[in-house]
This record gives C-alpha cells, structure tokens and sequence, in this order.
C-alpha cells in the first residue's frame, strides 16, 4: 500500500490562513490504488483530479481549499473531508 | 584553622572543582575532533548525492510492508539523501537510484532473513528527496510526503499510487 501526504510546515504559517498565504496548486492529479491520500495543508487546488479504488482512503483537512473536484471513486472507498467537499466524491464503478 | 577545617574547605574545593575541570577537558576534547559526532540519530546517514536531469520519477518499494518513506522536498537543486535503519548486525538492503529513459527510478527492497521458518524484515529506509521543480510521481509499496511547497507557486502535482500486480 501506498501513502501520500501533502503536510505545510512553513514556519510562517499562522493558525488563520487568509487566501493570499495560501499555496495555489492549479492541478492535482491523484491515481490511487490501494492507498492512502492524505491532504493536510494550507493550501488551494485549482482543481483535483481523483481516481481511487480498491480500498483506498482519502482524507481532506479542514485546511485544504478545493475549486472544482473531478473525483472518480470506487464506492468501498473511505472518504474522510469537510461536509461542503463531502458530495464531491460520489462513488462510480472503476474497471 | 584547625586541620579538619582545612580538610573540610579542600574536600569543598575538589567537589566544585572536579566538574569544572572535567567539562573543560572534554570540551577542548571535542574541539580538537577526539570526539565525532557521527550521527545524531544512530542512522546511518549517508551524504547527499546529485541527480541527473528526468522527468517522472517511479519509486519502488516493498510491496509487503511500507519501509520505504519518501520525502519530497522542493529546493534549488535536485538531490537525494538516504537514511538506513538497518544496523551492521543485520546487514543491507538494496537501494538503488538509476534511470530509465526520461524517469528516474528509486528502488528499495528491505533485506528478508528467514527465522524459525517465518520472514523477517530487519530494515527500513527513509529517503529525502529535493526537487528543483513538480513532476509526476509513480509509486509502489512506498510512503510519500510532500512538504514545504515553498514559494507561493506551485505547478501541477500528479500522483499514481498503484499496486503492483504480482
């Protein structure tokens, strides 16, 4: 199995993140197959690009900003994000 | 000044004194490289090496386990670092850093002795990878993080976390 995380220490960071402190990332692509995503950061995704199946495990931070998801997830996939991301990863069948 | 008296003010002076000597003697130890700390973590840890210029990078990991962690770094240049938990003792694992193409290839397989009839993993390996720009990322039986997206510009990230099929 696979993990990837995507942490923020940067020391100059403070509890209250405004937009323009925030990392923007235009694009980002994840193909996961059995593994684990793990997005906790003070940063703003253009655009995610997610494809997940067999037994894969997502998990947002409160912290993430995301614009526009394209989430392709098989439905055993464990989804853990903010309410307002929650109806964005609607499960699909993944050949 | 009775003779108790003066063994009472020596016996003072040694126990006050006697650290004080001894931190200054293994200070100017330290100074003159008597002593070298070779490493903090009791890791063996190996120095930076250079990259060639690629494209993708595929990581190779123990499909098993997850002994392998890989953490990327953003920086000037591109450069790797290995940290190895094996101990003499046990031996090495293989790790490899090579290129295929455009793609460059970090292979890692934890050396597997076999106790009492069963398997055993005696290492594990963390490597610290610093990239001077994003690109795709391949990756199997391995852990990635990514931290310290620096500069307030960030291009595309792109992951492929697969399993690999044996």
């Amino acid at each position: 199995m696979n993990i990837v995380t995507v942490l923020d220490h940067r020391p100059d960071i403070s509890d209250s993140v405004t937009e323009s402190n925030r990392i923007l990332i235009p694009s980002y692509t994840i193909k996961s197959d059995n593994s684990k995503v793990n997005i906790d950061a003070h940063i703003r995704l253009s655009k995610l690009n997610l494809a997940a199946k067999n037994n894969s495990t997502l998990s947002i931070g409160k912290e993430v900003l995301i614009d526009s998801v394209n989430a392709g997830i098989a439905p055993e996939t464990i989804v853990s994000a903010p309410y307002k991301f929650v109806g964005s990863f609607k499960p699909v069948t993944i050949p | 000044m009775k003779t108790s008296n003066k063994l009472l003010i020596l016996l003072l002076v040694l126990v006050f004194s006697l650290p004080l000597v001894l931190m200054m003697s293994f200070k100017a130890a330290i100074k003159n490289e008597h002593y070298i700390v070779k490493n903090s973590n009791g890791y063996d840890n190996v120095p930076a090496g250079a990259l060639q210029p690629f494209k993708f990078i595929k990581i190779e990991g123990s499909i098993r386990n997850e002994m392998l962690k890989c953490n990327i770094k953003y920086g000037e240049t591109n450069r790797y670092k290995w940290i190895n938990y094996s101990s003499e003792q046990h031996g090495d694992s293989s790790r490899l850093i090579s290129y295929k193409g455009d793609t460059l290839v970090i292979h890692y397989q934890p050396k597997i002795e076999t106790i009492n009839g069963q398997e055993s993993y005696w290492a594990g390996a963390e490597l610290e990878l610093v990239l001077n720009r994003e690109v795709p990322v391949i990756a199997e039986g391995a852990v990635i993080t990514v931290n310290t997206l620096n500069g307030g510009y960030t291009k595309a990230l792109e992951f492929d976390l697969s399993k690999t099929q044996n």
